[in-house]
């Protein structure tokens, strides 16, 4: 969506497509981990008429803060120059259903991305599939360490893409998820709709074999009959 | 063994597999080796040394009685 502003023109996000996965890592980083924090200390308070207050602060706080985030305009001047009104129309019609509401995604193995097919390359445990065990390894320690780090699910996301996001027949090698290295360079600019069409993807193949083994879940069985 | 994971993670059990020897190739020392390996033969082979694991385990137990 675009709309002018002293003689030039802003744009905010109307789509996931119209946010990179790297926008939505910063935004997290810089506005959403201190909102989620202060909206878990609003909700502790046991005077109604101050929770009420303060979590109605904080929504205008963040509505605010994504309102400058996305179109770069700088925070004091959006409170200066900008009604409530029109902040909170532009936060309630598009962004705060792109940054937080559970979306029906269509789930795809095949992309499109900077004039490229893509594909996933599923953590499916089969006897013809040719994932290494590096290549799962990589994957759970990965995500387990930022979880320990609390940078949040987004993050996480980013080295998924490059774990399981390929071209072709392209094989899995560590360079895939180096920090700073090519791939993770130009996944930060994978539009958001992809990145969690692959999260959704792989949440579904990977809850099937990644947290019991079948020798533990005969197990588990034994244990159930007793 | 789900414990174990939780515990300690999935890399000590990249030890535990590296240990073993079972997956050596040519070339790369046993850590190396074990990554290079596919994963589903691993998982398979420690489901099912865990099961032979846990039978003479049993075995020795009945033994005992």
């Amino acid at each position: 969506m675009i709309f002018k502003y002293k003689g030039t023109e802003y744009r905010y996000p109307a789509a996931l497509e119209d946010i990179t996965l790297q926008q939505r890592i910063d935004f997290h980083r810089r506005y959403g981990i201190p909102f989620d924090k202060a909206v878990t200390e609003a909700q502790a308070l046991e005077d109604e008429a101050a929770r009420t207050l303060e979590l109605t602060d904080l929504q205008l706080s963040i509505a605010c803060q994504a309102f400058a985030f996305f179109t770069g305009i700088p925070e004091e001047e959006v409170k200066e120059n900008f009604s409530l009104e029109q902040v909170m129309n532009v936060y309630n019609v598009s962004l705060a259903m792109l940054l937080y509401s559970e979306k029906e995604l269509e789930i795809r193995e095949e992309f499109e991305f900077n004039n490229e097919k893509w594909v996933l390359a599923p953590p499916s445990l089969t006897p013809t599939s040719e994932m290494t065990f590096n290549e799962f390894l990589s994957g759970k320690e990965i995500v387990r360490q930022l979880e320990a780090l609390g940078n949040g699910r987004f993050e996480s996301l980013l080295y998924l893409c490059c774990i399981y996001l390929r071209r072709p027949d392209e094989a899995f090698t560590e360079e895939l998820v180096e920090a700073r290295g090519d791939r993770m360079e130009l996944f930060k600019n994978l539009p958001l709709d992809i990145a969690l069409s692959v999260g959704f993807f792989l949440s579904d193949s990977m809850l099937t074999f990644s947290k019991v083994l079948a020798s533990s879940k005969k197990v588990e069985e034994e244990k159930a009959r007793i | 063994m789900t414990a174990h994971f939780a515990k300690w993670g999935w890399v000590s059990f990249l030890s535990y597999v590296a240990e073993s020897k079972v997956f050596d190739v040519a070339g790369f020392d046993s850590i190396e080796s074990a990554k290079r390996a596919k994963c589903f033969n691993v998982f398979v082979w420690a489901s099912e040394k865990k099961d032979k694991d846990e039978t003479l385990a049993h075995y020795y137990e009945q033994l005992n009685k």
